[in-house]
Order: C-alpha cells, then structure tokens, then sequence
C-alpha cells in the first residue's frame, strides 16, 4: 500500500504485550510502513505527543490508535489532553477498544474522536479492521498540517 | 345515602338536632297548651265566682224590689271591673238592670251570640237544670268568657212574683278574655324561646363535647394519614404523642401511631436495602464492564497468535496440528459470542425504561423488516392482525418481537411451508406469536426462558440460548409476562402480555 506520508509516525497506545504485537503484525501485514511509536499507559502517551519537559514539542503522529483502558492515565483522559490542545487537536484519533459500551461511545464523540472501533475477536477481521483504519486515515483522507 | 357521605361532625349535628329538637318541640307544645288550658279554667272559676258574688250582692236588694240598690251595687261593680259586663234580665229575658245603661231595655238574645248555648239556657229556663252556665263567646276580634247565672223564684221573692214561675230571669257576666289569650300567647313565645335557646346551648354543649373527644382526633389522624408514605420518605414525619385514652379513639391513635412507627422502619429497611442494590448495581456494572473488555483481550489474543500460527508457520504444522488450531479459534469465536450474550442480557436488565404509548403493530412491522429477506426466500406466509396501542419502552419490545420473530423463522425451517401468525388474543389479553415450525414439549417450558438453556443442539438450530432470556427479562421489567403452548412437531406459540395502553 502506498503512503502519502510515509515520513510521519503512527502512535499506538495499548497496554497489553499481546495486544501491542498482534496490531504491529495487522499493521505489517496491511503494508503499513510508517514508524511506530508505542505507548504502554496514558502517561507514557501524554509524554510522546507533549515531551518530557522543556519547549521543544515532539513531531505530531499522522494517526493515533486509541485504547481507553490504560493504566495511570486513561484513554479519555489522554483524548481529552489531545483534544484541549491546540496544535494536537487535528490529529486524527481513532479509539481501538474492547469496549461497547454505550458510555464510553458517547464520550468520546463528546470530546471529539475521530473515529470509534470495536476491536473484533476474530483475527481475519482485524486485519482487515486495520487495513481500512490505514487505508481511510493515511492514504484517503487529507489532514492539515500539524505545526511544530 | 347522602347523609351517610356528609363529615362525621355534620352527621353528630344533624342527629342531636334531630333527636333533641323534635322532642323538646313536642313538650313545649304540649306545656304551652295544657298551660293555656289551665288559664282559661281558672278564667272560668273567676267568672263563676264573680257571679255567685254578684248574685249575693243583688239577691237582697232585689227582694225588698230596691231597685236604685240594685243599680249601685251594678255601677259599683262597674267602677272595681271595668271591662266586666253584668246585667239581669227579667224571664222575657229583657234586660232590667245592667252595668251599662244603653243595655237596659233590650233583649238578651241579641247579646248572646254563641247561640248553641242560648239554646241551653234558654232549656235551663224552661226546666230549672243547672243554675249556671258558662262558656265562650266570640264577638268579632274580642273574645268573651260569659257566665249566666238563673234566678230561681224564692220564698222571698213570692211576695212580688208569686209563685207560678220556678224561674225569674238571669243575671249574665260577661268577661273579656283577649287580654288573657293575649298573656297566654306571650307565655307560650316565652316558653318556645326558652326551650329553644336551652335545646341549642344543650345541643352546642354535647356537639362541642362529641367533636373535642372523637371528631377532633379522628381529623388530626386523617390529616395526619395524609401523604403519609410520601411525607415518612421526605423525612417530614414525626409520630404524634399517643394521648393515652382509652376508648375507641384512643385505640385508634395507637393503631395509627404503630401503623406509622413501622412505615418509619420499612422505610429505613428500604433505603438501606436501596443504597445496598445501588452499590451492588455499581459493582455489577463495572464487573460488565470489565467482561467486556478485559475477558476479550486474552480471547483475542488466543485467536490471533492461532491464525498467525496457520498463515505464518503453515509448512511446520501437518493436517491434525491446523486442525486443532482452527478448534483453538472456534472456541475463542464461541467464548466471545458467549461473552456478548451475557452482556446483552445484563443490559437487558440495567438499561434505562422509557415507556410511551406506541402501536404494537407498527413494531412488529419494524421488527419483521430485519427478516424480510429471508421471508421472501422462504415464502414464508407471516399474517399480522390488528394489534392494540402499547405502554412500553419501543427500543426493547422491539428487540423482543424481533427475538421471537427469529425463533419462529429458525425453528420453522424444516417445514414445507413456513407460517407465522401475529395477533391479539382477546381471551388472554396478550400478543400472540404462533408458528407451525418444530415446536417444543411444553415441560420444558420453564426452561426455556433461562439463560443458555437450550433444547435443540447447536448442529440443528444454532444460538446459545440467550434470546428468550433477553426476552423474558424485557418483559418482565414492563411488568408484563410471557408464557408458551407448544407440542413437539406441532409448532409453537408464544404470549406476551403488556400493559396495554
């Protein structure tokens, strides 16, 4: 698959090993190349998108892949913090959860996602999940361009 | 029966003023007249008296023929009573003498006119009877009290009028009574009044008395009875002091005062259990919750590694080795249909109520739509009758018409021509869902309706058995119910009952 920006990373926020290694295999096998960067809790995300201190701000990720429960911070806090922040809020968040939860839909539209999804249990289905993820967000769809 | 719906203090009033003011009215009309009775009796011994006097005092004068005698002892008479009339009349009944001059000369029967006694007297005359008569006159507004007295011929009066005659003439005194009916009908009002100020100060008394002891609690009781379950649950309530009577009322403050005490209890009870389901509903939730995503994750990894395993690592596995990995992911797939089941069924029970009043038939319709491929595939002939308006939350009920539609379409698939009849069962007040599909022993009719409990195995009919739980359990938080006719190979039937609008 070819990538209009292939120079731009991909944040993947996501607790759990397995489920960290089962996305980078969907994501390599949709032939998604961009780099990515992985967060393990809501604090380790905050740190990737804000920096650990000082002025300089971190490139801003073409995409972030969203799960809401995290440990220290959680998911919607983190979409909150993305949302509230002028320079972030235009980066697309897709929240990738285990969650149908009417509630935790809601909020999130409520704090402006970009987009909701059930991971399925099936890994076929996944995969294919994730190709249309890459394939409407990175290659279809235009975003502006995020200031440093 | 309208005095029966009047307050309890009109119905005290109305029955003391019925059960005093009628007897007292009756014995102040009896006093009054036996009163007046006694009055016009004493009048007439006065007259009679008045006569015997009158006769003593003429009787002399008119023996020795004095005439200028008789006369003064007349005008003295005049001058003591002056409204009193007396005059003697000869036996041609001519009055002689009289207490009023223009009287003299004139006969006395244009001066009687209660004729019926004239005739008496004028019998006593002939017959010498009674001596004296009296009675009543009325003369246009005045009434009279008239006594005639006979003069019967005596030794002394031979000498002048010999002897032939037993009877001489008359001597009549004519009293005037108005003033007396006048006094007796003052009396009368007085008494009337009297007795009725007494009847309605005794009948203020009693009532007084009646609603300070029964009306005045059993009102404070009314009052306080109102609202009351609502007034406990605002903390509003303080049971009142028990008055320590001991009679009906007193008993029914105590009755009422326990009947309060134990609503304050239950109502703790309630809270209490209350705040314990709120919390055990919290718990339950976030446990839901953590079903959903935690128990996923390891699903999904189970299924994942299992299919990279096959994609990646084919040439290393034989024919039993993919085999089993394919059972791997079968089961995660079915575990996490399982996982889905549970928690449509605990939303089943957690989710919100919002009832309005919607036409059933219009959600059966919406219901039926999910299927309509299928029907047109299958010809099956599905009949909708007319249905009633319904009370109910429209999202849920039509998930349950939805449920019972899709038993009805899959256990009907084996039949030649599949038949779906939804109607309105007048006899049971209930929707009714019957199908000619592979039916069921209606000994398992409990069965059912529980979670994961099935009749049929998965090769035959797939699911897992959550539906009719979902179902029941949907019907059953509308206050409704649900019940089934079937027999094996006969197809089956499905009520649902709810609250119709």
């Amino acid at each position: 698959m070819m990538l209009s920006n292939p120079m731009k990373n991909i944040l993947l926020v996501e607790d759990n090993p397995d489920d960290v290694e089962l996305a980078l295999h969907a994501l390599k096998r949709n032939n998604i190349l961009n780099p990515i960067d992985v967060a393990r809790d809501g604090q380790a995300a905050l740190d990737v998108l804000f920096g650990t201190g000082g002025d300089s701000h971190p490139e801003a990720p073409a995409l972030i892949l969203l799960d809401l429960k995290l440990p220290k911070v959680d998911g919607i806090d983190v979409l909150r913090r993305i949302k509230d922040d002028s320079r972030l809020k235009n980066v697309p968040v897709v929240v990738l959860t285990s969650s149908k939860e009417e509630k935790d839909i809601v909020e999130s539209y409520n704090l402006g996602v970009n987009s909701y999804i059930r991971k399925p249990v099936d890994f076929e289905q996944f995969v294919e999940t994730v190709r249309y993820i890459g394939y409407y967000w990175l290659l279809l769809n235009e975003a502006p361009v995020v200031p440093r | 029966m309208r005095f029966v719906q009047k307050s309890l203090s009109r119905k005290i009033l109305t029955i003391l003023t019925v059960s005093l003011v009628i007897p007292i009215s009756i014995i102040i009309y009896l006093s009054a007249s036996f009163q007046a009775r006694n009055m016009i009796k004493e009048m007439t011994v006065f007259g009679n008296e008045l006569a015997h006097a009158m006769y003593a005092g003429i009787r002399y004068p008119m023996s020795v023929g004095d005439s200028a005698a008789v006369s003064k002892q007349l005008l003295d008479m005049r001058e003591k009573l002056q409204d009193v009339d007396v005059y003697v009349t000869d036996y041609a009944q001519q009055i002689v003498y009289g207490t009023r001059s223009e009287l003299i000369g004139k006969t006395v029967d244009n001066e009687i006119y209660n004729q019926d006694y004239w005739r008496k007297i004028q019998e006593s005359f002939r017959a010498v009877g009674e001596t004296q008569i009296t009675f009543e006159e009325k003369i246009g507004p005045n009434r009279f009290l008239t006594t005639v007295q006979l003069l019967p011929n005596q030794v002394d009066c031979h000498h002048c009028h010999g002897a032939t005659q037993d009877i001489l003439g008359s001597m009549v005194v004519r009293t005037p009574t108005n003033h007396t009916y006048q006094v007796i009908r003052t009396q009368t009002g007085r008494v009337v009044l009297l007795g009725l100020v007494g009847t309605c100060i005794v009948i203020f008394l009693i009532y007084t008395m009646l609603t300070n002891h029964v009306t005045t609690p059993v009102n404070r009781l009314g009052a306080d009875m109102k609202n009351l379950p609502e007034r406990i649950a605002a903390g509003d309530y303080l049971a009142p002091e028990p008055s320590g009577r001991e009679d009906e009322v007193g008993h029914l403050e105590r009755s009422f005062g326990e009947m309060a005490n134990d609503l304050l209890e239950k109502r703790a009870v309630i809270e209490r259990t209350n705040r314990e389901l709120t919390t055990i509903n919290r718990e339950l939730e976030a446990f839901a919750y953590s079903v959903s995503h935690d128990l996923r994750a390891p699903l999904r990894n189970i299924d994942g590694f299992s299919k990279i395993l096959l994609d990646d690592y084919q040439e290393k596995l034989d024919e039993t080795g993919r085999h089993y990995l394919n059972r791997v992911r079968s089961g995660a797939t079915k575990m996490s249909q399982l996982i889905d089941d549970i928690l449509s069924f605990s939303r089943a029970s957690r989710t919100e109520i919002n009832p309005r009043v919607i036409d059933a038939n219009s959600l059966v319709n919406e219901a039926l739509r999910d299927f309509s491929e299928t029907i047109k595939a299958r010809d099956i002939n599905v009949r909708v009758k007319d249905l009633p308006n319904i009370n109910c939350d429209p999202n849920m009920i039509r998930t349950v018409f939805s449920n019972l539609i899709s038993n009805a379409i899959k256990y009907s698939r084996d039949v030649e021509r599949a038949e779906l009849l939804i109607d309105y069962d007048e006899t049971n007040k209930a929707i009714r869902f019957k199908d000619n599909g592979v039916g069921f022993d209606i000994k398992y009719q409990e069965k059912i309706f529980q979670v994961f409990q099935r009749l049929h195995l998965p090769e035959e009919y797939e699911g897992t058995g959550i539906g009719l739980a979902i179902v029941k359990r949907m019907i059953e938080r509308h206050q409704g119910s649900i019940w089934a006719e079937s027999e094996p190979g006969k197809g089956a039937t499905f009520y649902v009952r709810l609250p119709v609008a």
